[in-house]
């Protein structure tokens, strides 16, 4: 279905309404989230009425907001190159994309979006840009629009005729993830850090039906707190244990509807990558552009031997860490697979540079013994807080694990750093992808001949800690050396 | 150290460490002064302003507490920025330039020329009095990345500037 001018300006198709709709919905619906609790726990009988109308009003703004977004959203690609997207009523906004910067197109579809047949493309670009101009489209659009890009975008023209000749790229499928390592994927993650999303929704809304009812607040505390404090120490260990497995369940839920379907496949030069069960993400990610690789597991899956990879390219820094694509590792041999165009592994036979032992004596003076005093001050006047000492306890022990572990080697191409505290976090860089390099000294560190090193890519940044200031200016010379004699592109 | 399966002989690098850094023009003390002065001047302001609010109603001893406080911590500001001074500093080499700063945390800052993806001149009106300017280098790493050169005399920083651009073929 590639009949389209893509240099006519557009707008959506007429679907892609109840999709602005749908979000449009979620925004107002944030927006107003304190006040329809409010609506729910309210006391009866109080000014009943406005509030119910003022309820009722939200879903008529939200499609008024709706169909005005969606009239005044247009697109083209004009006779420069570049993809233009204008919008709004009030302010005009204009989006200007050139497309030979565009780094990688992306298509993806949530639930509504594979209901109705539509998909939304993002770009990747240098600088935020790219991830503003997003366009709803019906799927079939959406791909020729994404040919119609790339053609562009390798030949660096196109004639008006549309259609878009596709070169014969070579497709290598790398892998699929099977059902029984997507469930060990799911029983592996992150559980704590659900747990304190949990723990903080809970929060949240106790203290939003605080204020909307003191009277359902009260209750629903002494119900908890009657469980809790007063009945027995089993009752205690039975919410601890409903939070934990809900925990569990929200994770494995999570993580199984963000990885079901995950397949990567090598076309022509870029990895293509598509995951997601209920939401769907297409991602391209050209060779070139990855600046540097990094793969990790939390405790559980370096048990499982699991990791989860990721391509840090060009463009992904302004990106929420959610919408970062990142690759399940199931087992350790797919990994060599995608490092094949990057870098191969370093062996771990050389001796490495490790971190000073001072880092660990350092971080516990100036930032584990200050939180202990705080806690112990906090917790004299409320008996709760002491345990905050717990995580305290958490974070000496990371620190003392993350000096153990780290480890940097490196040969005449690349860097590999190994590091972590109770998991593994570890990456691979060529020294010609560096920006720039700083090296950072306290004046502990000066007096005692240590420093930090920071490695800027564009990527995201690395950083060496403690090491001692020979070997950090020995790596910045080395680094400068290979720099200045690559370019990075 | 595991520098004995490279090829080149990393001791015949370059040494950035060896390179004479250009302290940064005497007139920035000045600059410094007055950047000062006029944060705290705001500060001192603010919470006067703040005083006189209907609602706020602190007693002598308070808002004696809270001043010297304030002072305390505009005379360590006024602190650091003197010590800090003596420390910031830049060089350029043929193939990248190089800044230091800071008294608490020193950094050198090293950016190869090849990477510059363009570079600016500014001036604040303070600077302009002192004939002084910022150079500032952009890359295409993160935010962090980028370098600001505070304290040149605009010469220099026009110099800087006309060097780079030669090198990158990059300019503003």
């Amino acid at each position: 279905m590639a009949n389209n001018t893509w240099t006519q300006p557009q707008r959506q198709p007429a679907k892609a309404l109840i999709y602005v709709f749908y979000k449009t919905l979620l925004t107002v619906l944030k927006v107003f989230a304190p006040l329809l609790i409010s609506l729910l726990f309210k006391d009866t009988k109080k000014q009943q009425n406005i509030w119910e109308y003022t309820a009722m009003l939200i879903p008529v703004l939200a499609l008024i907001a709706a169909v005005v977004r969606y009239r005044f959203f247009k697109f083209f690609i004009n006779d420069k190159q570049q993809l233009v997207v204008q919008r709004g009523l009030f302010n005009r906004r204009q989006i200007i994309l050139p497309l030979e910067k565009v780094q990688a197109v992306n298509v993806q579809q949530q639930w509504l979006h594979r209901l109705a047949n539509l998909s939304e493309l993002t770009f990747d670009s240098p600088g935020s840009t790219g991830q503003e101009a997003k366009i709803t489209l019906t799927t079939p659009q959406a791909n020729a629009l994404k040919q119609y890009i790339l053609a562009v975008k390798n030949t660096g023209y196109v004639a008006t005729n549309q259609t878009v000749q596709q070169p014969e790229i070579k497709t290598n499928r790398l892998y699929d993830l099977d059902p029984v390592s997507l469930m060990k994927l799911g029983l592996t993650a992150n559980h704590i850090e659900t747990f304190f999303i949990v723990l903080a929704f809970g929060y949240s809304l106790l203290q939003n039906i605080r204020t909307a009812s003191s009277d359902y607040y009260d209750k629903s505390v002494n119900l908890l707190s009657s469980y809790a404090v007063y009945n027995s120490v089993l009752g205690v260990l039975i919410i601890a244990l409903v939070v934990i497995a809900v925990s569990v369940i929200i994770s494995f839920i999570r993580t199984v509807l963000q990885y079901a379907n995950f397949s990567i496949a090598s076309v022509g030069n870029r990895f293509q990558i598509r995951t997601g069960l209920i939401n769907t993400k297409e991602v391209l990610v050209p060779f070139s552009k990855v600046q540097y690789i990094s793969w990790r597991a939390n405790w559980l899956r370096t048990k499982a031997k699991m990791y989860l990879l990721q391509f840090h390219s060009i463009g992904q820094l302004q990106m929420k860490e959610k919408q970062k694509v990142k690759v399940p590792l199931t087992r350790f041999e797919y990994l060599p697979q995608m490092l094949e165009h990057y870098h191969p592994l370093l062996s771990n036979d050389t001796p490495a540079v490790k971190v000073h032992p001072a880092y660990v004596t350092r971080k516990y003076i100036l930032v584990i013994l200050p939180l202990l005093l705080v806690i112990l001050t906090v917790a004299y006047f409320n008996a709760f807080f002491y345990w905050a000492l717990v995580l305290l306890v958490y974070n000496a022990v990371s620190i003392y694990l993350f000096r153990q572990k780290f480890a940097l080697r490196f040969n005449e191409q690349a860097l590999y750093i190994q590091r972590g505290s109770f998991g593994n976090d570890e990456l691979i860089l060529l020294w010609h992808k560096i920006q720039s390099v700083s090296i950072n000294q306290s004046i502990y560190q000066r007096k005692n001949g240590l420093a930090t090193i920071h490695i800027n890519t564009a990527g995201g940044g690395i950083s060496i800690p403690y090491v001692t200031l020979a070997t950090a200016n020995k790596i910045v010379n080395f680094a400068l050396y290979k720099t200045e004699t690559q370019a990075w592109q | 150290m595991p520098f004995s399966n490279l090829a080149i002989d990393i001791d015949s690098l370059p040494k950035q460490e060896e390179v004479p850094l250009h302290p940064v023009s005497k007139k920035f003390k000045a600059v410094q002064w007055w950047n000062w002065s006029i944060l705290w001047i705001i500060v001192a302001a603010l919470f006067t302003g703040f005083l006189f609010l209907p609602k706020v109603n602190y007693t002598t001893t308070t808002i004696v507490f809270i001043s010297c406080g304030l002072l305390l911590l505009a005379i360590i500001h006024r602190a650091t920025q003197e010590l800090s001074f003596r420390f910031r500093a830049f060089a350029l080499r043929e193939q990248d330039i190089i800044y230091q700063q800071g008294w608490l945390i020193r950094k050198k800052e090293i950016c190869p020329l090849s990477r510059v993806q363009h570079c600016s001149v500014n001036a604040s009106i303070i600077e302009r009095k002192y004939g002084l300017a910022t150079l500032e280098l952009f890359t295409a790493g993160s935010n962090g990345a980028d370098i600001a050169i505070r304290g040149l005399t605009t010469q220099q920083a026009a110099m800087l500037k006309e060097v780079i651009i030669q090198k990158t073929g990059n300019g503003e």
